[in-house]
């Protein structure tokens, strides 16, 4: 085992999860008071490119995602978006025939790296779906998965964990009398708001979204963007969507993707939200935000 | 517009007299041609349904007067006169279904699990998936050869329980298996990436996830198979030796409630009737067997959806 390999090993979260007491064993308020001292995590791409079999998905894309800041990608369909945030948890494994060029590194750790342990890079970076994608079970079944997977087997913390990521998903209110019920009997958009506690319940440090309102109604969305502003305060979200004004209203960072005719996605420009969408460098950057593409 | 369709014909007309006259033209032509399409496979259904309520009705009819509960509770009196009841066949026959169940059930939801979620799709994996097709087609008599020949002289088992349960599990295998992946692989991909997003590992996604969802389905593969184990006969007049005591543990042979159709049938002198009722009590096995597949998997969704 190399130096570098054996660093990454010993600072797994799940090692991490058995050695200090995470704020799952505490009471509420002192859970998110802990919280708040958790380490930020960063991601930084460096050069990275994505190839399906021999075709060239993206080509590198050198970025970096501050800690705590709402991160969003923009972009036409094809682009690459959804490829490059799959990415950062190692979900396109699942793609036969995916290969990596450069680097992530997520803390300055490249998680692309082969002896990286992939389960643990996914407990510390959270996902949540394009479609809602609730598990087949009753709603605290839903958000307990995780934490039991995990090996937290105490109904009375299970419990905890249970309320508090529901009030963080701002669903407490609306289903606290319902827990025992299936999770399919909810409404899309409460749907949404289940899987993004489902995805707190494991506690991670980050937070990447696929157009997680591209399925809601209006008013859905709302909830859900008003969500990621609170989101923001504790974890560093990453979120791909379609709408620009979305990312106009909600993230602090944009990443703008485009291909061109070879379908290659590449970064055109990435910087303040504020800044891209008023002065943005790019001539290509302007035309889409102004809607003359895409 | 299409809509015109749906209007009623004076103002159909109406509308064709103001400058639509392509629609009107075809119309009746049609809707005879929708009314003829309709009414074949009416007959079809008709036909179909028709023929199993003869089937059904003929056996009842025949069957319902030797029906009795003094019937259902003796013993088969073996031998060439047939007399006697069926309460010996009716217990063998739930001790195969059970024993068969409890071979083919592990093994194939275990070869279902291993094809549909860990062997990949390499070509050594469509051989296999293709030879499970053809087991599926090979007639039950072959089975019972193949099991007469291993188990119950090769391996020693004699006339047995045992020998007719892994002769009887070797022909349920291939609807085991095909009926547990396609619902294992029925299992949306959203589901298993949610886990997976978790940090779970595979294994404790396919246990807490892509099981849970796809158990109504493979219990269902599970289910048909008892009741093709229960009409079996073949298979067992070449490896349950066929004696009308009742089997005091696996090693001993048996008669199930089809096989002793079978020799009431061939091989003695007992009445239609007393073959009918028997075909009755065979038919409401397997009915209740098939209701109970429909009522279980709809228990099911109704708790999980």
């Amino acid at each position: 085992m190399t130096t570098k390999t054996l660093a990454q090993a010993l600072r797994l979260p799940l090692a991490q999860l058995q050695t200090s007491p995470r704020p799952q064993a505490v009471p509420l308020a002192v859970a998110t008071a802990a919280r708040q001292s958790l380490p930020a995590a960063t991601f930084s791409a460096q050069d990275y490119s994505l190839y399906y079999g021999d075709f060239l998905a993206l080509e590198r894309i050198s970025l970096d995602i501050p800690a705590r800041q709402i991160t969003a990608i923009i972009g036409p369909s094809g682009c690459g978006k959804t490829s490059f945030l799959r990415s950062l948890n190692r979900m396109n494994d699942l793609i036969k025939g995916v290969r990596t060029e450069g680097s992530i590194l997520l803390d300055g750790q490249d998680i692309l790296l082969p002896g990286t342990d992939v389960v643990a890079l996914r407990r510390r970076v959270g996902m949540v779906f394009q479609r809602p994608n609730p598990f087949p079970m009753t709603i605290r079944e839903n958000v307990s998965y995780g934490p039991r997977k995990l090996g937290e087997h105490n109904r009375a913390r299970l419990d905890e964990i249970v309320e508090r990521s529901l009030r963080q998903a701002a669903l407490w209110d609306e289903v606290k009398d319902l827990l025992d019920r299936p999770a399919m009997a909810l409404s899309g958009g409460q749907q949404q708001r289940l899987c993004i506690a489902r995805a707190l319940a494991v506690q991670p440090e980050v937070l990447l979204m696929d157009e997680p309102a591209s399925a809601l109604d209006p008013v859905a969305t709302l909830k859900i963007e008003e969500l990621m502003r609170d989101l923001a305060h504790d974890y560093t979200i990453v979120v791909v969507t379609h709408n620009m004004q979305q990312a106009a209203r909600v993230s602090d960072y944009t990443a703008f993707f485009l291909s061109g005719d070879d379908r290659t996605g590449r970064l055109v420009e990435f910087g303040r939200t504020k800044e891209v969408f008023t002065k943005p460098h790019d001539r290509r950057t302007e035309d889409y935000i102004t809607g003359r593409f895409g | 517009m299409e809509t015109t369709v749906n209007l009623p014909l004076s103002s159909r007309q109406r509308l064709s007299a103001a400058g639509q006259p392509m629609l009107a033209s075809g119309y009746g032509r049609r809707r005879f041609v929708q009314g003829a399409g309709f009414a074949l496979l009416w007959a079809a259904a008709g036909l179909t349904v028709g023929l199993l309520a003869i089937v059904i009705g003929y056996i009842f009819v025949r069957g319902l007067p030797g029906l009795s509960w003094r019937f259902l509770v003796t013993a088969p009196e073996g031998g060439l006169s047939g007399g006697g009841g069926i309460s010996t066949t009716i217990v063998t026959t739930a001790y195969l279904v059970l024993l068969t169940l409890a071979i083919a059930t592990p093994l194939g939801s275990g070869a279902a699990l291993y094809m549909s979620e860990y062997a990949g799709d390499s070509l050594g994996l469509q051989i296999v998936r293709f030879g499970i097709e053809m087991l599926a087609g090979v007639p039950s008599i072959v089975f019972g050869l193949f099991g007469y020949a291993l188990f119950v002289t090769r391996m020693h088992f004699g006339f047995s329980l045992l020998s007719a349960s892994l002769a009887t599990a070797a022909l349920v295998l291939p609807v085991v298996i095909r009926t547990a992946e396609e619902s294992l692989q029925a299992v949306p991909r959203d589901l298993r990436e949610a886990s997976l997003a978790l940090g779970t590992t595979k294994w404790q996604t396919i246990w807490g996830v892509v099981l849970p969802s796809a158990l109504p389905g493979m219990l269902t593969g599970v289910i048909l198979s008892a009741g093709r184990i229960v009409s079996e006969t073949a298979v067992l007049y070449v490896t349950l030796g066929g004696s009308s005591l009742l089997p005091r543990n696996i090693m001993d042979g048996g008669r199930t409630l089809a096989l002793h159709l079978f020799y009431l049938a061939t091989e003695t002198n007992a009445p239609v009737s007393k073959q009918m009722a028997t075909g009755v009590v065979l038919i409401a096995l397997i009915l209740l067997i098939n209701f109970s597949t429909n009522w279980l998997g709809r228990k099911w969704k109704a708790k999980t959806l």
